[in-house]
């Protein structure tokens, strides 16, 4: 057994650990209280808050794998896809554009796992429907549709395009759902007002 | 701005999706009609389909039933918001379904690419951006149901 899949057991025995502590509180108690329930949305926060960490460590290594030439778990090279026929095992291959790009999208992918990280400290912290909460989740929206057009300019630069266009319209679909929850946020905030 | 006002802004938003969803699902329906055009040609015996022909043209067919499946749950969620009920099971269900369906279909697709590969030695990468949408929507969808769970629990409570 590599490293590799001792990393691997231990992430499913961390998610198995964590969903077996949330899940049967629903199924055993189906009449839980505001509290059970809050405790639940902010442990689930909480083991979300894990994975994140865990997801960037190994994100941010596999990144310096590649500049730096280190094995990643089994692999001897980190090994970039770009599309089918076009994949890198160090910087050096990359043509500049392609490089460029591709590294404009990491910085991306930084700012969606720290928009993911904030959104799950917030209910980990129980703060559920805040401006916040909303603002962050219409930022998702805005990285899945970045994140498409980020991968569509990378795909173009070695002209070899095959991209599905879901992550573009779930996008567009959780703005719009943010901007309800935005709006119900208002709604309540005036009802609240009213005497 | 008054609450009927948000809430007429948000029927109108939902009426113009759900006009565009239901297009989408005469899309998929044809789609899946037009994968099927190659084989008529077999039964006609007229012509004969490469393997991987026949194996890309029967997964497309297939594919298009899940691609319609995720279309529907979406044109539900927004037959619901359309009607004006905004956040409730069933509303909140459907999006939640359609998470569902889009996992299925992530799996479906990375199946049909990774048996290609092995059976016709086609290069295959994987793709986690569908993944990570229908995640996005089923956290979304959870998320909206404990919401509604715990607001009904707080105005039993007296």
């Amino acid at each position: 057994m590599d490293f590799f899949c001792i990393l691997t057991f231990i992430f499913i025995l961390a998610c198995y650990s964590g969903f077996s502590r949330l899940w049967p509180k629903t199924r055993t108690n189906p009449a839980t209280t505001s509290g059970a329930r809050l405790k639940r949305i902010q442990d689930a926060g909480w083991w979300l808050q894990l994975l994140m960490v865990i997801g960037f460590l190994s994100w941010g290594y596999s990144l310096l794998a590649f500049f730096l030439g280190w094995p990643f778990f089994s692999e001897a090279h980190v090994r970039i896809v770009v599309s089918e026929h076009h994949i890198y095992t160090s910087p050096a291959d990359m043509p500049g554009k392609v490089l460029t790009f591709w590294l404009i999208k990491m910085a991306w992918c930084g700012f969606g796992y720290g928009v993911m990280f904030s959104l799950f400290g917030l209910y980990q912290r129980g703060v559920l429907y805040s401006a916040k909460n909303i603002q962050h989740i219409r930022s998702l929206g805005y990285f899945l549709i970045g994140n498409w057009g980020l991968d569509s300019q990378l795909q173009s630069s070695v002209r070899d395009v095959q991209l599905s266009t879901t992550p573009i319209f779930i996008g567009l679909l959780i703005i719009f759902v943010s901007w309800i929850m935005d709006e119900g946020r208002k709604i309540q905030e005036e009802q609240a007002l009213t005497v | 701005m008054k609450n009927f006002q948000n809430k007429a802004k948000i029927i109108k938003v939902s009426k113009v999706i759900r006009a565009v969803l239901y297009a989408g699902l005469a899309l998929w329906i044809f789609a899946f009609f037009a994968s099927l055009v190659p084989f008529t040609s077999i039964l006609g015996g007229t012509q004969q389909l490469y393997p991987i022909q026949a194996y890309t043209w029967s997964g497309s067919a297939l594919m298009c039933v899940f691609y319609f499946m995720v279309n529907l749950k979406l044109f539900s969620f927004f037959e619901r918001l359309k009607q004006g009920s905004l956040f409730n099971v069933q509303t909140v269900g459907y999006l939640n379904a359609a998470g569902k369906w889009g996992i299925a279909l992530w799996l479906y697709d990375d199946l049909f690419y990774g048996l290609r590969t092995l059976c016709f030695q086609v290069k295959m990468t994987f793709e986690f951006g569908s993944l990570f949408s229908a995640l996005t929507l089923i956290f979304v969808a959870w998320l909206l149901h404990e919401a509604q769970e715990l607001q009904e629990e707080q105005e039993l409570t007296v």
